[in-house]
């Protein structure tokens, strides 16, 4: 046990704590803050599983953009009299949930623990894929992303345009076309607010994945070039130790002035179209700090890294993979728990946003412990996870059009099949 | 097994089959709301041409046609395959949206001098991506494929659901994506935990590396519950009845005759083709309680509704629970479970029609009448003749008796029960076959007495006849030779390395 693991288990701790903040708030704006903050611990949780694209995504989207989704949500809904359903889950039910819960993470758990050694990974495959000319794209899972999976990638276009359609068609027909006079603040943020936020979001990845790929192609030939000296998954250690930080020093000039290529963020004032654009320039910020730290741990992880690999292997069952596979674990159980018993819609959604970034880290580990052939990760789950994130995402818009939709139609939210109907007599139709 | 991954002759139509219904998503919009109708229209022949082509060429051949996307072969490419109930699915599925489209043109229709709406644009779109969404399901050959299919699938549907934004209609979409939401990201999770065991996600590869291991169980666990929250089998069917019942009839008939299938059909794919060897005795048996479960429980909910598209949408919660009797009657390489398996999947297909048409003729029924309140229907089948025909005929099949696909389904399930000694399935099938027999009634009995009720308006002799058309179909499939059963076995991987 080094510090870097007491940092490890002290991040995973912060993880699980603020995530059972989110479920255990009693106001909605508090659980939706402390989903923010817990989106960005998570981006950290992924830098430490190598995983900086997806960090990014995650504070941007995952974090970011969701976090000021839910938040413009809430306050709606709260400006709205009499909108949060006063029924309270009894302690029954309470405690058969958190059974359910325990029982499903600990499933989850058990068999992260189980998952086979050595290992199988594509990375070999990939590494040859993305060194090979036809693919061309420097960074693997860009190259995965967009030769391997490209099906998959257009697929989640398609999801995309389908959740901008599907939250423009929760607006009503008021909106359509030309604005001819006032339309109604919740019906715009329903209708075409929220559709431009989807689709700048999606802008903003594409910016996100293009900065990480220039500085990716960098350090991939930074990375090659250790890679010619044998450092492949720690089996040379000795070679890496001689040779590597040399060749490093001689690439690293190249390195930086890739680096400051990287196109700066412009302040932005008076451009700003909708609320939502403006209060996104702040994730993109933190995107550069993280950006930044990525850099620091690339250059300085490298000096130490055949010595902390051999370091995780000794200290066995709690390398920082199987933490955060079992705070995925953990994560999953708490969300399943805040979604069955949480009444209000948007309590849910918060909860399902918990399953799905557990779920992500079970997919991040699985990456991490494919770590072969000079890849830090398996690229392909790394992939799946950027796919997945951005569904997750356009579920969280389509399910807020709804609920928003929902409290200015009826004045509730509710799940409760009571409120919708009509009185007796009118559900003639 | 290198071949597994290459593109055989033919591979290029599954392609085709995808990208038709995508690019009319792109078309629909790109000239505007006006033509959206027209390009969806458009589209549904040449479909149902390339799904005719692709099971010629899968008959032919013999054996599933694959096309590797990108000229990229799993693990790390996808695949595509069409095997025989892929092809199968793949005309039904045709054949639904296209009676779908031909249906809903009289409501969303936007001719000349009438104002744009979003519902219609809406409609089309979701229609088609509804369409794209289940042609990739039928074919994928990649678990994580299947997933954004599904989330597709999801995206497509939800929409339909609340298209003409009532209170009840937007709860109905709320429940139904937050119920969908949970089955993808647990299906989700199974895709992670199977691709950390086994190193690929592609589905015939799955197949020669599973072993049983607890990993391995874990993540098919987690599969088949998400699966199951998205196919609405029995103790999380909550969402399926309000959001049916509520949608529009031509989103209706399409939400209960195909996209709960969807989900159906991976999990079919899931322990018949990624699981094969392994043991699933239990896993079948608990399935098939779930089952059980459905046709009871859905057939009673069902004879309790007041109203005619409840009444329909509880009756598919109880035929869903049939198709879950396929995983104890077709487990396993006996003679028994090639009947268990061609009675599944004809349960598939006779209700998909079944069910369309029932929907559609709820659809008219509800026009015509202004409500669709069973009590208040007396004497409306003097009326409306040829409606109540369509509802009679599809009842028939979804009752079980002769000479119906339902018919077919069910005396195969009886027959594979029977035999392999599991007689106690055949109760829950002989109960759902009661049940159904008096829901029907409840539908027919109050039409055909006397009364007198008034008609809004007449409905059009082509929707009536499009509904009709369905039920032959549903009718049709009672007479399916014996080529039929042997084409849908195509591609069916058999558990020959069973201890």
């Amino acid at each position: 046990m080094n510090l870097l693991s007491y940092l490890d288990i002290g991040l995973a701790l912060l993880v699980v704590g603020v995530a059972i903040w989110t479920i255990a708030a009693r106001e909605l704006f508090a659980a939706v803050v402390g989903y923010v903050a817990y989106g960005l611990l998570l981006a950290f949780v992924w830098i430490r599983l190598y995983a900086p694209d997806v960090a990014l995504t995650e504070a941007a989207v995952g974090g970011g953009v969701t976090g000021v989704l839910l938040i413009t949500a809430g306050k709606r809904l709260g400006a709205l009299k009499n909108a949060a359903p006063d029924v309270q889950p009894g302690l029954t039910f309470k405690l058969l949930t958190g059974a359910l819960a325990a029982l499903v993470a600990s499933a989850i758990g058990a068999a992260i623990l189980m998952l086979p050694d050595p290992p199988p990974s594509l990375a070999p495959e990939a590494a040859a894929a993305a060194d090979s000319a036809g693919a061309g794209l420097g960074n693997p899972i860009t190259a995965v992303l967009m030769s391997y999976r490209s099906f998959d990638t257009m697929l989640e276009k398609i999801v995309l345009i389908l959740a901008v359609i599907g939250v423009w068609s929760v607006g009503t027909d008021k909106g359509m076309g030309r604005h001819t006079g006032a339309v109604p603040p919740t019906q715009a943020l329903c209708s075409d607010g929220l559709s431009r936020s989807v689709a700048s979001t999606h802008r903003r990845c594409h910016r996100n994945s293009y900065v990480l790929d220039r500085c990716q192609r960098a350090r991939r030939r930074v990375s090659g070039r250790r890679l010619a000296c044998g450092d492949v998954d720690g089996h040379h250690d000795g070679a890496a130790g001689g040779a590597a930080p040399h060749r490093r020093a001689v690439a690293s000039p190249g390195f930086g002035r890739r680096t400051s290529s990287i196109p700066r963020r412009r302040p932005r004032g008076g451009g700003c179209s909708g609320r939502l654009l403006c209060l996104s320039a702040e994730p993109r910020q933190a995107n550069h700090s993280v950006h930044r730290s990525v850099h620091a741990a690339v250059h300085h992880g490298g000096v130490a890294d055949a010595r902390r690999r051999s370091a995780e292997r000794e200290t066995g069952s709690m390398t920082p993979s199987v933490l955060a596979g079992l705070v995925g674990a953990a994560l999953v159980g708490l969300g399943v728990y805040g979604l069955i018993l949480h009444p209000h819609p948007l309590r849910k959604l918060l909860a399902f946003n918990l399953i799905g970034s557990g779920v992500f880290l079970v997919f991040g580990i699985v990456a991490r412990r494919g770590a072969a052939a000079g890849f830090r990760f398996d690229p392909v789950p790394q992939a799946m996870v950027i796919t997945g994130i951005v569904v997750a995402f356009a579920a969280s818009a389509l399910a807020v059009a709804l609920i928003l939709r929902l409290a200015t139609e009826t004045g509730r939210v509710t799940l409760d099949p009571e409120a919708w109907t009509l009185p007796k007599g009118e559900d003639a139709k | 097994m290198a071949e597994l991954g290459m593109t055989t002759p033919g591979g290029y139509l599954l392609v085709l089959a995808i990208l038709l219904p995508l690019a009319g998503i792109i078309l629909s919009f790109i000239p505007g709301g006006r033509s959206a109708e027209r390009v969806a229209l458009w589209s549904t022949p040449f479909g149902l041409a390339l799904a005719c082509t692709i099971a010629f060429h899968v008959g032919r051949a013999g054996k599933p046609i694959v096309y590797a996307i990108g000229g990229l072969p799993p693990p790390l490419g996808i695949a595509l395959r069409a095997d025989g109930i892929a092809a199968v699915m793949l005309i039904a599925a045709a054949v639904i949206i296209a009676a779908a489209a031909f249906y809903a043109q009289a409501k969303f229709a936007t001719p000349e001098g009438v104002r744009e709406s979003r519902s219609s644009l809406t409609f089309w779109i979701m229609l088609q991506a509804i369409w794209a969404a289940l042609t990739i399901i039928f074919v994928g050959g990649d678990l994580f494929n299947l997933y954004v299919a599904l989330e597709l699938l999801t995206f497509a549907a939800v929409p339909l659901v609340c298209i003409d934004g009532r209170p009840e209609t937007l709860g109905a979409a709320l429940r139904y994506l937050l119920f969908a939401l949970f089955g993808s990201i647990s299906y989700l999770l199974g895709v992670a935990l199977f691709y950390g065991a086994l190193g690929t996600l592609d589905i015939a590869l799955l197949a020669q590396r599973a072993q049983a291991t607890p990993v391995v169980w874990t993540a098919a666990a987690l599969m088949t519950a998400g699966l199951l929250a998205k196919t609405a089998v029995f103790p999380v069917h909550l969402w399926l009845p309000p959001a049916h019942a509520n949608a529009p009839a031509a989103a209706s008939a399409v939400l209960s005759g195909l996209v709960v299938k969807g989900s159906f059909f991976i999990t079919l794919r899931l322990w018949f083709y990624v699981l094969p060897s392994l043991p699933t005795d239990t896993i079948a048996a608990v399935l098939g309680w779930l089952g059980s479960a459905a046709v009871i429980a859905g057939s009673i909910l069902a004879l309790r509704q007041a109203r005619l598209k409840l009444l329909i949408a509880y009756s598919t919660v109880a035929q869903i629970g049939y198709l879950f009797l396929i995983f104890p009657l077709a487990a396993g390489s006996q003679a028994w479970s090639v009947i268990g398996w061609s009675a599944g999947l004809m349960q598939l297909l006779a209700h998909a029609f079944a069910k369309a048409a029932m929907f559609f003729s709820a659809g008219l029924l509800a026009e015509a009448l202004g409500h669709d309140q069973i009590a208040r229907l007396g004497g409306a089948a003097r009326m409306l003749p040829l409606t109540f025909l369509t509802i009679a005929v599809g009842g028939l099949s979804l009752m079980g008796l002769p000479p119906s696909g339902g018919f077919n389904a069910k005396w195969m399930m009886l027959q594979a029960s029977i035999a392999s000694g599991q007689w106690l399935w055949s109760l829950p099938i002989l109960a759902g076959s009661l049940l159904a027999a008096g829901y029907v009634y409840r539908i027919l009995a109050p039409a055909l007495s006397d009364g007198k009720v008034a008609l809004e308006l007449l409905p059009k002799r082509r929707h009536e006849a499009i509904a009709l058309a369905l039920t032959i179909v549903a009718v049709a499939l009672g007479f399916a030779p014996q080529t039929f059963f042997d084409f849908l076995e195509i591609g069916r991987p058999m558990p020959a390395g069973l201890p």
